[in-house]
């Protein structure tokens, strides 16, 4: 069943009613995109930089409008959900948070209730469990009472995670999650996405920059270039020499491993 | 963003005001001819009204804005502010001296104007007793010693007589406040309070408060002062005052009742030049005085300013 | 940090009326010390004896209750104020460094008040004038906030760039603008607003007390139901809008209710610095940074503080009195230095 849903989407980040004279209007981000996440799926948005990752993310999430076409979640246009409704729905982690101010990891993590609180905006016991089970499930809870400031990079992004949990969305968009995390990080939190995926039947679509990750954890893939889909599918489908080439530039051998299936083993730029 | 800036001038300020001025002293200063000058500036309203007062007044050329006495200034050029005169305004009308007192100010345009070449006569008149020997300076700097001298033998005869009248008097517990919110008053070491010593009166502002303290209004309570006095210096010229302040003055201090001046009705409001202008005008502003603090019956001259009384107070 | 939240649970309220509770005691302790004391040596409970004779009673009752009593009074609310808006900014524009004044709101309130006195309404001879000083300082705060919205909205979203450009704008301008009336006009006729600038308590009349005083509790009254969408605004414009909170209208409430607290406080005392500045930092350090428990307790410490602040401008150099801006200046310098040691152990620590 499809849950997230993009038809004809454009975006470009240059405003027309703002354009100085003589400056040039700049190509549009994401063209003419359609895309169709069901529930339940655990989808990776690759591409080289400037490919249009994070911002059709951002298009996704209702962050950003965009100028032609519709976005729609359950069935609703992401434009008409007030805001409120939508975060009860879909949970956006980016790829790093520094909040002004020294909160402590449990007080972050409860932020991520405040879609389900009440007018006074006040935690009950209950939500304090949530927060808690999500900071067990990312294996953080010991840092309950540390302040988010003085964690690790693998640590925050364990944190930014639990909070998207507590949410408790059925939708869970994420913007480079691994980006700034060492290879035993990179690889926890694509195993704890998957168990999210599967114990909890969250959709997740995650924007990243790691092939090799991507195609051993994630189910389907979508591979961007220049802010067109140019492939949509199975890790194998997408995961080829040629599109390698095509969209990154990149020589590459694919092999094909029984366990983490493709790999991707870069050999250099073309001749 | 205007805090530090005001800070930072009003230090400025203060270091000017402190120091002492670059040039003292009489006529036959460096840089400028002497004899007797035929085209003077003044920069100072006392020093404007001392010319005039020591019959050199023909010869002003040009005053500041604030100068409005005698009457006639009013039509003279004018050469800006009291902190900020204006230079060139003054080197416009070719003045052959220039007559300034030090304030917190004027400092660097009056060495512009030395560095012009042009004589400046720095006299300083704080007080009483410093107003003789600033006619007396005036009087050598326009070559009208004599003048001066009678001038000033005049003014110490009628501060002798003052004391004469109000001696034996009862002297009745003053305050004389320059604004009311906040409360800025007169203290020990300014013009005014030495009028208001000679006139009879004693000040309720305690020793080492400074010239013109912010001073708190519980101590007016507790000291419980007879007579209240507002100088205003918007008032039209002379010793009258609108009513209009008047009433509105004894509305302020009526908030306080226990006050025996607010209670007698003995708060007035009136004209500021004789009080706070160091200069010529002093007898008339002791007269002012004293018909305040002791009623007409001891005033030897008419003058038509008096305050007003605070209704059904008693 | 003994009172921050141990790691067993969120917020609870009954946590944040016992701190309360305490501050509030402790306000009334400070308010009663303030009381106490002051240029003349005249003590409360002289109210509660019937001994003294009627004149000595009369200048008592003068002294405590015409004079000490609206004015702490008023030291309270304008610090709870500008507290209060100090915590508001700091979260608004995601910069622990904003203070109430930092938009240009101090600026046009500034400029409200050298216009009266520049016209002669001001020239601090009558309760009337202060009035009027008073009103014209909370227009011209208010017109400034119309225009930095107007502003600050003509280049799009209302992103924090440009609350703050703009700000810095207006408060440059003002101050310009302001120069330039001072050196054109009488000087006589500034002596009045000087202290205004550097921020003074005075013993207002009951009347305009009561004005203030409905003015800043309705403002905090808004900020306290806003204070949990702080929090979420603190995470920055994106966050907070996947967590169910629009940052821009959360941002013009919340402007628009600091800036009235300040507003009322400046037009009554001018422009006192540091409060908003200094409080917020402290209670943070003490409470942790939620806003919900941070908000009202900051409001109590800044009225606390400024009671205190104010006690002290008038009783070290009695009979002469301070202005309070002053002292909180000279608590301002000391406070930062510390609070920059802290930071920079706690940087070479880890």
């Amino acid at each position: 069943m499809s849950c997230l849903q993009a038809r004809g989407i454009t975006f470009s980040y240059a405003h027309p009613g703002r354009s100085r004279p003589g400056a040039a209007e700049l190509p549009p981000q994401i063209r003419n995109v359609d895309i169709d996440v069901g529930e339940g799926e655990f989808v990776a948005l690759l591409g080289p930089n400037g490919a249009g990752k994070t911002t059709l993310l951002r298009l996704l999430g209702g962050m950003l409008r965009p100028l032609t076409g519709s976005v729609t979640l359950f069935g609703q246009v992401v434009d008409s959900l007030g805001l409120a409704q939508k975060a009860l729905w879909m949970a956006f982690v980016p790829q790093e948070s520094r909040p002004t101010f020294d909160f402590s990891v449990l007080e972050l993590v409860l932020l991520g209730r405040w879609p389900h609180l009440g007018l006074l905006g006040i935690e009950g016991k209950r939500d304090v469990e949530i927060a808690r089970e999500s900071l067990r499930f990312t294996g953080v809870v010991d840092l309950a009472g540390r302040p988010f400031g003085s964690l690790s990079a693998g640590e925050k992004q364990r944190v930014l995670l639990a909070r998207a949990l507590a949410q408790q969305a059925r939708v869970v968009l994420l913007d480079e999650p691994t980006a700034f995390l060492d290879l035993g990080h990179q690889v926890r939190i694509y195993e704890l996405l998957r168990r999210l995926c599967r114990e909890f039947g969250t959709t997740l679509l995650v924007a990243s920059h790691d092939l090799n990750l991507a195609g051993r954890y994630c189910g389907r893939l979508v591979l961007m270039h220049e802010g067109e889909l140019v492939r949509d599918g199975a890790p194998r489908e997408v995961l080829t020499e040629e599109l390698i080439r095509s969209t990154y530039g990149v020589e590459a051998q694919v092999r094909h491993d029984p366990v983490a299936g493709p790999i991707i083993i870069a050999r250099g730029s073309p001749p | 963003m205007i805090r530090p800036l005001l800070a930072f001038l009003s230090c400025i300020a203060a270091a000017a005001a402190s120091s002492a001025p670059a040039t003292t002293g009489p006529a036959g200063a460096p840089g400028g001819p002497t004899g007797k000058p035929r085209r003077i500036v003044s920069l100072a309203p006392n020093l404007t009204e001392m010319l005039f007062a020591i019959g050199a007044g023909g010869e002003v050329a040009g005053v500041t804005d604030f100068c409005d006495y005698p009457p006639e200034v009013r039509h003279l050029p004018k050469v800006g502010g009291f902190i900020n005169p204006n230079p060139e305004a003054v080197l416009a009308l070719a003045p052959d001296l220039v007559v300034a007192t030090p304030n917190v100010g004027n400092r660097p345009f009056v060495e512009q104007l030395m560095r012009a070449g042009t004589r400046v006569e720095i006299v300083q008149a704080r007080n009483l007793d410093e107003i003789f020997p600033a006619l007396e300076a005036l009087g050598r700097a326009t070559s009208r010693e004599s003048q001066a001298s009678v001038l000033v033998r005049r003014l110490k005869d009628g501060l002798l007589s003052a004391k004469e009248r109000v001696k034996g008097l009862p002297r009745p517990r003053t305050l004389l406040c320059i604004q009311v919110e906040p409360l800025v008053v007169a203290g020990p070491g300014s013009y005014p309070h030495d009028l208001l010593t000679i006139a009879g009166g004693i000040s309720i502002v305690p020793d080492g408060s400074g010239a013109y303290p912010k001073l708190s209004l519980e101590e007016v309570v507790r000291a419980a002062p007879d007579v209240l006095i507002q100088t205003r210096m918007d008032a039209p010229q002379g010793l009258e005052v609108s009513s209009e302040a008047s009433d509105s003055l004894l509305q302020w201090w009526g908030r306080w009742r226990s006050i025996p001046a607010v209670k007698a009705g003995r708060v007035h409001a009136v004209a500021g030049d004789t009080l706070l202008r160091p200069g010529p005008r002093l007898l008339e502003g002791i007269e002012l005085l004293i018909r305040l603090l002791h009623g007409s019956t001891v005033a030897s001259v008419q003058h038509a300013g008096q305050g007003r009384r605070l209704e059904g107070c008693r | 940090m003994p009172l921050r939240e141990p790691a067993g649970g969120g917020f609870r309220p009954g946590r944040l009326a016992g701190i309360c509770a305490a501050l509030l005691g402790l306000l009334l302790l400070v308010l009663l010390a303030g009381l106490s004391v002051g240029a003349a040596p005249v003590r409360p409970w002289v109210l509660l004896s019937r001994a003294s004779n009627g004149e000595e009673a009369a200048r008592a009752r003068d002294i405590l209750l015409g004079l000490r009593l609206p004015r702490i009074l008023l030291a309270a609310v304008v610090g709870a104020a500008l507290s209060a808006a100090g915590v508001t900014f700091k979260a608004v524009l995601r910069n622990p460094l904003a203070d109430p004044y930092i938009l240009g709101v101090s600026g046009g309130a500034a400029l409200g008040a050298i216009l009266t006195a520049a016209f002669g309404a001001g020239d601090g001879t009558a309760s009337a004038a202060g009035l009027i000083r008073s009103l014209f300082a909370f227009g011209g705060a208010a017109g400034t906030l119309l225009l930095l919205f107007a502003l600050a909205r003509a280049s799009g979203r209302i992103s924090n760039t440009s609350l703050l450009l703009t700000g810095a704008v207006v408060n440059a301008f003002f101050s310009a603008l302001i120069l330039f009336i001072i050196t054109v006009v009488d000087y006589t006729r500034f002596q009045s607003v000087f202290f205004w600038l550097v921020g003074t308590i005075e013993p207002s009349g009951y009347g305009p007390l009561a004005a203030t005083a409905a003015c800043v509790a309705g403002s905090l009254l808004g900020l306290v139901l806003l204070s949990g969408r702080l929090n979420l605004l603190s995470l920055g414009d994106d966050e907070a809008r996947s967590l169910g909170v629009e940052p821009d209208s959360i941002k013009k409430l919340a402007i628009i209710a600091a800036s009235l607290a300040t507003a009322s406080a400046v037009s009554m005392s001018g422009l006192i610095g540091f409060v908003g500045l200094m409080v917020p930092h402290a209670t943070r350090a003490v409470l942790g940074s939620d806003h919900r428990s941070l908000l009202p307790a900051a409001a109590l410490g800044g009225a606390i503080f400024l009671v205190a602040a104010d006690t002290a401008a008038r009783t070290l150099l009695a009979p002469v009195e301070m202005p309070v801006g002053i002292i909180t200046a000279v608590c301002g310098g000391p406070f930062f230095l510390y609070l920059f040691q802290r930071r920079r152990a706690r940087e070479m620590g880890g």
